[in-house]
């Protein structure tokens, strides 16, 4: 589907812009885009006054004192792994409930199946405003509240809509007769779906699992409303907090959010095909 | 086979755990807030039901709340109006890429990577009075005049943080646009040409026709993700100054979580929702209206 657009254009693009305007066009987007980027990046390796002197400029001597400074001193160490630590579970739990659920939505017959993925599919247009006070009066009430255990339940659940709609849209598409054969060979649901479902999903579960990971890595709303100790924050709020802690030390902030942005971008550029197919699999539902 | 699918303890096991959990995390919640804001709610607890008086300060005495309707009423015309000519600008031209189209798709989206804080916080020092790349690049053009602190003023400080949500999110929709814009059958265009059209009819004729129930998700996702605009707000400005950039949402974290006044909160939390709800009905009908004449 991705590629089959472009023979018949080729042929005829003479009818439009020729390709100089369009690269150009691109070009400043591209510069657009991504020169705060690499901005944000050279001067973090700058002094404050090389800063102020030419905001432009590369840095004079480039010096790794303002990732010590953030990482070790600023707690910024602190926040990525607590991030690590709170969005590794929350991964973990929402795929294995999504896993479990599209499996039975998708190879178990019973009547409300439809009627329980329109639940989830539905739920996905849900704004998380509406749903902020009351959960932070029950997880207050059961003493989750600043704990990570908080953000743990509130992420995996909240990924699951979009896990169920992608993992369920694969599973439907492979054949019974796979488990028929491991069904006459004895082996029970629980064991089909470990041993047969699982692996053959993998595909979409890598997906569903990178997807959901950038987004909880970067949610700032949960965690400023459940989280309030330094020591407990994650890395987005805790770079907030250190952006209002260290006002002034300009470059040790650039540091701290160079610091934060480098997983993604990574994660990114080595799976952008997955990530892309999350976007356009969730927006695209109608 | 068929009666061990059909077992409903094999079912349950499997579809319970996701099911429970989330109808007490999310499901539920949704009605209770609803329920709260017909309560007078705050840091001692409940303090019982006071019907609708939440909803009439809201639109009687709310000064802030008034203005963030307005300002989430413009950040949702000024989105729209930036993010979906420029999204469907940018995937026509990628259709039309041969080479680098996956490179340029990557840095386009790139900063939908990236944690809204950072975004928030990298574009604090763009804006910056000091050092800021706007004002210096404003002062190499000769429009030194025009230096000023950006987010510190109450005329500009709205505008310039939906520009940085746009900013962010024009990648995403492009996608969206990029996809839809590749499933159109390649033979309709080659039809076109061979009939003489051109590329600027070919796209007005028919590749635009053919985008428009793409163009109301879009702007669906688009005005309901501005209406809830919060966290680039926070991180930017948290509504200042003298609240010429306080949203919706920001004003109910505010009162909610600072001011302890959850039945207050819930009342703006169902008001947002509403106002989500509403939004997505009259573009499905204003579509539907559109569709029929296009027919």
């Amino acid at each position: 589907m991705a590629m089959n657009g472009s023979s018949a254009l080729r042929r005829h693009k003479r009818f439009h812009f020729s390709a100089v305007p369009r690269l150009l066009t691109l070009l400043v987007f591209t510069v657009l885009f991504v020169f705060p980027l690499i901005w944000l990046c050279y001067n973090s390796f700058k002094t404050n006054t090389q800063l102020y002197d030419n905001p432009w400029a590369l840095p004079v001597q480039w010096s790794f004192d303002n990732y010590v400074y953030a990482w070790s001193v600023a707690n910024v160490s602190i926040y990525f792994f607590n991030s690590v630590k709170v969005c590794g579970c929350a991964i973990v739990i929402s795929l294995f409930l999504s896993a479990m659920a599209s499996f039975a939505i998708t190879r178990l017959s019973w009547k409300l199946a439809p009627a329980v993925l329109a639940l989830f599919v539905i739920s996905m247009m849900i704004p998380v405003n509406a749903t902020l006070i009351p959960q932070f009066l029950m997880f207050s009430k059961m003493g989750l509240v600043n704990k990570h255990i908080s953000l743990i339940i509130l992420y995996s659940i909240g990924a699951l809509p979009i896990s169920i709609f992608i993992l369920s849209g694969f599973m439907r598409s492979f054949p019974h007769d796979i488990e028929e054969s491991a069904v006459i060979d004895g082996a029970s649901m629980i064991k089909l779906f470990f041993f047969i479902t699982l692996p053959i999903s993998q595909a979409a579960i890598a997906t569903v699992a990178i997807y959901t990971f950038v987004t909880m890595w970067n949610d700032l709303t949960t965690a400023i409303v459940f989280l309030s100790d330094y020591i407990k924050m994650t890395l987005p709020y805790g770079l907030k907090a250190f952006q209002g802690q260290y006002s002034t030390n300009y470059v040790a902030t650039f540091a701290a959010v160079a610091i934060a942005t480098v997983p993604t971008v990574f994660i990114f550029t080595l799976f952008n095909k997955q990530i892309i197919a999350g976007i356009t699999a969730g927006s695209v539902k109608e | 086979m068929e009666a061990l699918r059909r077992k409903k303890r094999t079912i349950c096991l499997f579809v319970l755990p996701a099911l429970i959990a989330y109808l007490a995390v999310s499901t539920f919640p949704i009605l209770a807030s609803t329920a709260m804001s017909f309560f007078k709610w705050n840091v001692a607890g409940n303090q019982g039901w006071i019907g609708l008086k939440n909803y009439m300060q809201l639109f009687t005495i709310d000064d802030i709340f008034k203005g963030s309707v307005q300002h989430v009423l413009y950040a949702m015309l000024l989105c729209v109006a930036i993010q979906m000519p420029l999204a469907i600008l940018l995937a026509y031209l990628l259709t039309r890429t041969r080479h680098g189209r996956n490179a340029f798709k990557v840095m386009f989206f790139m900063p939908n990577m990236i944690s809204t804080s950072a975004i928030g916080i990298l574009w604090m020092f763009v804006y910056n009075l000091n050092f800021g790349l706007l004002n210096s690049l404003l002062k190499a053009l000769g429009l030194g005049d025009y230096v000023m602190p950006w987010l510190g003023e109450t005329s500009t400080a709205l505008t310039c943080v939906i520009v940085v949500a746009c900013w962010q999110y024009i990648g995403y929709h492009m996608i969206i646009y990029l996809c839809a814009m590749q499933s159109i059958p390649q033979s309709i265009n080659e039809a076109a040409a061979i009939d003489g059209a051109n590329a600027w009819q070919t796209f007005w004729r028919i590749t635009f026709p053919m985008l428009i129930p793409i163009l109301k998700v879009d702007m669906i996702l688009i005005t309901t993700g501005s209406l809830r605009m919060f966290d680039i707000v926070y991180v930017m400005t948290n509504g200042g100054p003298i609240h010429s950039t306080e949203m919706i949402a920001t004003h109910m974290y505010t009162r909610t979580f600072r001011g302890l006044q959850f039945g207050y909160g819930s009342a703006m939390a169902v008001i947002l929702t509403l106002m989500c709800v509403l939004i997505t009905i009259i573009l499905n009908a204003s579509f539907k209206r559109i569709e029929r004449t296009i027919d």
